[in-house]
This record gives structure tokens, sequence and C-alpha cells, in this order.
């Protein structure tokens, strides 16, 4: 217990903090942290604004609880230097990305792929995504205007500490003082560990600059189990599995609501992140995220009905003229593919319709240059999990903001009529300029490469003779066409010559 | 293909008229000589070379063997007037051809394709398959 343990002195912390600056410098961070600075005693980050209040996750989502619920709605308050607690509009759904990775059962999931969904269609808020109350629920939100509201609230890249030695100890403190940005709040990680088999002591009473009571003591040695970091004290006191007297935790919180630990948060000793040689389960490499705040451009708009949405996948695409049947680009979609299990389209308990809004913003600087650009959006239907689903896409409009953000103009799709999807790729094409008609004839005399058909073409004349001919060459630089022919000598269309 | 060859038109008009056995003796003389035996009028053959582009209409005729004029592509004016002429068959516009008849013009020409038959094999033009001019899209 902590009164059996003796109280850092001033010196001491002194010492620690010459010690972890005497590491060599490192990259990671909002900026790459390789400058020294004297940091505090204690950082407590989960006390700023910016951080939510705890919570406690559904089923195994402790991955996006702690990467979304906790460390993105950081660390876009912070960029926002908005209020966390003041509206569900400032909090980011953990749910969101969960149902989007966890396949619709009730699976763990990778704190980076939660990411991955945020970087082009970024993350709804709590505001906007559905009420849930059980994890088996598996929820996807429909309506465009609440998919267009996440597209603002996005990943720009993510960030990786190595945790392994004094060193990387000093950089977490680092950018958890000031996020490598001088004078600015710090940032928060997520880190895994195990969470079975784990002591703790749930009445420290030893120093402290940041006053938590409970004290990890144990590693855990089964189970996966995500959880955030926000702060440190370089104070606390703790005692290695041999009893040896170290100085210095972490301040860690958990997603399983503030009656556990001391209000969810617990010290994270610095030392577990040294000594590996028990078996306690700790990741040694910490996750943070930088995040941007953007205006959507350039908005796909999705009305569609289908009964197992994990058959399903998106595609987006780009080509520069009204009659292309194809696109000349295609653009991945980093959210809905094969996804959510055998569900509808809004989950377990959710009808089989949805209104989707996917981001095509970051492609849509290469219209710039089309003068009639058609997008597309490709939609395959192939079969996954246990049931085949059926259904079809009713409405594809784009909504085009970059010439009124506030006024878009808005290009529908006539191949979206609700037919049933087919198998394989169903091609939806949305042209912005309508397509040119002139009279002439269906016939082609070119084949697809812009060569002159070999096969010859026979043509009834104005005069009611005919004329069978044959191109014999095509020069497209020129305009040049070359061609030999046969007039028949009257109506009767003999093309034999005396 | 109709058939109304000229012997059939001519011996229709005999039949009402009141021309001389002379006369009728000199046109079965004529007769023989000429197309009695149903062979067909001569055919003729040319070659050409002309010019157009993707924006530019060329019109040409089988008769004169010559190309006849031209015209903007999407020139509503100019196609009104070319439709209403009935001295060209074809026009070419780039990827396009067009024909004196259907919704290009007032001719009655259509076109086919004989995927068939070899250029040199065709003798006789096909009775029927011919295609009139519609409205298409323009892939410019």
């Amino acid at each position: 217990m902590a009164t059996t343990k003796p109280h850092i002195t001033t010196s001491m912390i002194a010492t620690l903090l010459l010690a972890c600056a005497s590491a060599a410098a490192g990259t990671g961070g909002r900026s790459p942290i390789t400058d020294k600075v004297l940091l505090p005693a204690g950082v407590d980050n989960s006390l700023l604004k910016y951080f939510p209040p705890v919570f406690a996750q559904l089923g195994g989502s402790c991955a996006q609880a702690s990467t979304v619920g906790y460390v993105f709605t950081y660390e876009m308050n912070r960029l926002l230097d908005r209020d966390a607690s003041a509206s569900p509009a400032n909090r980011f759904n953990y749910l969101y990305t969960w149902n989007l990775l966890n396949g619709g059962s009730d699976d763990g999931t990778f704190s980076t792929d939660g990411y991955s969904a945020g970087y082009f269609n970024g993350i709804m808020t709590e505001e906007d995504f559905p009420k849930q109350t059980s994890a088996y629920q598996f929820s996807w939100a429909s309506g465009y205007n609440k998919y267009f509201n996440a597209m603002h609230y996005r990943v720009a890249s993510t960030i990786s500490i190595e945790v392994a030695d004094t060193e990387g100890i000093y950089k977490l403190k680092h950018y958890l003082y000031d996020g490598g940005e001088e004078g600015e709040p710090g940032g928060i990680v997520s880190f895994g560990s195990a969470a079975g088999n784990w002591r703790f002591d749930d009445d420290y009473l030893g120093p402290s600059e940041t006053g938590y009571h409970c004290m990890l003591t144990k590693l855990a040695t089964e189970g996966a189990h995500a959880m955030t970091i926000v702060g440190y004290d370089d104070t606390v006191e703790c005692l290695t599995d041999d009893g040896q007297l170290t100085y210095g935790a972490f301040i860690a919180v958990n997603s399983w609501g503030v009656f556990y630990h001391d209000r969810g948060r617990y010290y994270l000793p610095y030392h577990f992140f040294l000594d590996r040689s028990g078996d306690g389960i700790l990741d040694m490499d910490v996750t943070g995220v930088n995040v941007k705040y953007e205006d959507p451009t350039v908005v796909f708009k999705i009305n569609m009905d289908y009964t197992s949405r994990d058959d399903i996948s998106f595609k987006m695409g780009i080509a520069d003229k009204p009659y292309s049947e194809l696109p000349s680009n295609n653009f991945p979609v980093s959210i809905f593919n094969n996804a959510g299990g055998d569900n509808g389209m809004q989950g377990a308990l959710g009808p089989s319709e949805i209104e989707l809004g996917l981001n095509f913003s970051d492609y849509a600087s290469g219209t710039d240059r089309m003068d009639e650009p058609k997008f597309f959006l490709i939609v395959s239907r192939n079969r996954r999990g246990n049931s085949a689903g059926e259904g079809s896409v009713t409405s594809v409009e784009v909504y085009d903001y970059r010439n009124d953000p506030f006024h878009p103009t808005v290009y529908s799709s006539p191949d979206a009529d609700g037919s049933p999807l087919k198998w394989g790729d169903n091609i939806f094409g949305i042209p912005t300029t309508p397509l040119k008609y002139t009279s002439a004839s269906p016939v082609r005399w070119l084949d697809k490469y812009g060569k002159p058909l070999r096969d010859p073409f026979v043509v009834r004349t104005s005069s009611g003779r005919y004329a069978k001919i044959r191109f014999t060459g095509y020069d497209p630089s020129t305009g040049k066409i070359t061609f030999e022919y046969v007039l028949s000598g009257d109506e009767e269309g003999s093309f034999v010559r005396k | 293909m109709e058939n109304t060859g000229k012997i059939s038109k001519v011996r229709a008009g005999a039949r009402h008229t009141g021309i001389s056995l002379l006369a009728m003796a000199f046109l079965a003389a004529s007769c023989v000589a000429w197309s009695c035996d149903r062979s067909p009028a001569p055919a003729v053959s040319g070659s050409s070379a002309i010019s157009t582009n993707d924006s530019t209409w060329t019109y040409y005729s089988f008769e004169s063997g010559k190309t006849i004029g031209e015209s903007r592509l999407m020139d509503e004016e100019a196609d009104a007037a070319w439709a209403a002429r009935n001295d060209w068959d074809i026009a070419i516009c780039g990827d396009m051809i067009r024909t004196n008849g259907g919704s290009s013009g007032s001719a009655g020409a259509a076109i086919l394709r004989d995927t068939a038959t070899s250029y040199g094999n065709i003798l006789n033009a096909p009775s029927e398959g011919y295609i009139s001019d519609t409205q298409v899209v323009v892939k410019r």
C-alpha cells in the first residue's frame, strides 16, 4: 500500500525528468516530438472540457470506445475548442464504427480500423447516431444529413508511439503534455492490454499530483481490451512484482463506467512498460490520432433497400463524358463493404431500407478539368455470410456544394429505378450534363478502336438505286476517309458491271 | 426489295393505248435488244476520298461520285436544309454516318451492314434489313 512507500521528493522528480530528458529524440505526436522540455510532474487531460464523461461500452466494442468514444472525441473538441459535455453533438459515437466493423456479431475490432472508417466519411456524432441500448442491435444510421454531418469530422492521420523504454515513456508523456505543440493542450492515446486476472490497489493513498486512488498492481493475463491513456503522474509510487519501488504512472481511463476503478480511471505504472519479463499482457505501442474538420464538397446520396447487408460493397467513379458507360477512374469506399453481417441495412432490429451518404470530396478535384463529368456509383452484390439478400437501389444522387455550400447542385441517376440488384456489379451513372442527340444512322462504320469496319455496307440511295460500299481507310488526324463502292444501274439493285 | 422493272411498266402502257402494230413491232424489237432478257442495268463502280472531322458533316452523292457539301454538327437549321434535299446519299461526321432518309432526309435512303457476305460477293442488294436514321447520342 502507498502508506508503506516513501514519498517521492522534488529532487527525485528532477532526477527522473533528467533521465527521461537524456533519452534520444524520436518521432510521433501531432508534430514530431524531437525537442526536450521540462515536463510537469502530472498531467490529466481527462479533466479538460474536451474529454467526454466516462461511459460504459456495449459488447466487445472496447477498441472503438477508446479510439472514437474517447480519443477522437477529445481530439476533435480540442481542435474546435468545444466542450464534450455540452452536447451529444460534441461527442462521437463509438457504435458507429463498431457496427461497421464487427461483422454483425459481438466481436472485438482493431483500433486503427475505426480510424480508417473515419478517413473519408468521417465519424458520426452521438446526436446523429440512433439510440442503441443493446450490443446486438448492430445499428447503421439512416439519413443523408447524418452522414453529411459526420463527413465534417475526419481522421487526418494516426500516431503511433512505442513505449518500451524510458525514451518511449518520455515521448508519450510529452505527447500527453502538449502534443508536441508548445503551449497547446496535450493529446491522448489508446492502448491495448488484457483485462482478466489483473489486480488493482483500490485504496492507493500515496503521493499524487492527480489524485486518483486506484493503481494497477498486476497486469492482466487473459482476454484483450483497449483503453485510453489520458495523462501521467510522476509522483505516484509503485511497487514491482519483486517489491522494487518505482515512480510514476500513466493515467488510464476504462470504458466500463464510472463505478469501476476510481471514477473510471486508474494508474498504470511506467514499470509495466519497462519490464516485460512477466506473463502480463500490455501492448508497447499506443495510438493517437490527428483530426481535421472539413466541409464536404461532393457527396453521394444513396437510397436502397437490401435484406442482408454484408452482400453489398460500394465503389465510386468518374468519367468525363455524359455518355460514358463506365468510369474512367474508380475510387474505393472505406466503409459499408461486405460489412454488418446478415442483417437488413439498418441492423438486426431495423428496417432494410436505408439512406446513406458517401463522401467524394477528396476525389472531386479530378473533375475540375472535365467539362461534362459523369459520376458513377458501383454497387457490388456478392453473397456473404449465411444468407443471400435481395433488394434494390431506389435513388442515387450527387450533391455538389462547390459553387454554393448552402444550395448544392443535385444530379440524379436515371439508372436507379428500383430494379432488383443483380449479382456482381450494378452500375449507376449520374451525369451532370444532358446527353446530346442528333439525327444519324444507328449503324456504325468504325469499330471500338476507331478503325473502319471490314464488313461491307449497302445503301439505298436517294434515287432508289443501291450502292454497296467498303471503307478502306480512315485517318483521324486528317479526317480523310477512303472508300470504294458499286452503284447499281437501277432500282433492281444488281451490282454486276458490264 | 420491291421489283418495279421498266419493262413491266412499258407493257402495261401498251395495253391501254391505241398504238399501231408497226409501233408495237418496233417496240418488241427494241425489247429484245434492250431488256427483255431481264439483264440488269449496268452498275458503276468508283472509289472516293472525303474529308470530315468530329464536328462537320460531309455529304456525298454516289451518282455524282463527289462531295456535295458540309454542315456543322448540331446545327439544326442546316440539318433541316439538308433533309429537304435529294442530291446526297450519305454523310459522315467522325464516327457517325447519316443517310438521306428517316429523321435525316426525305429521300427514303437507308443503310445496312452486311456481316455475312464479303464485299465482292454481294452481287445484288439485299431486299430487306435497311435501317433508317433516327435520333442518336452524340459522343463528343
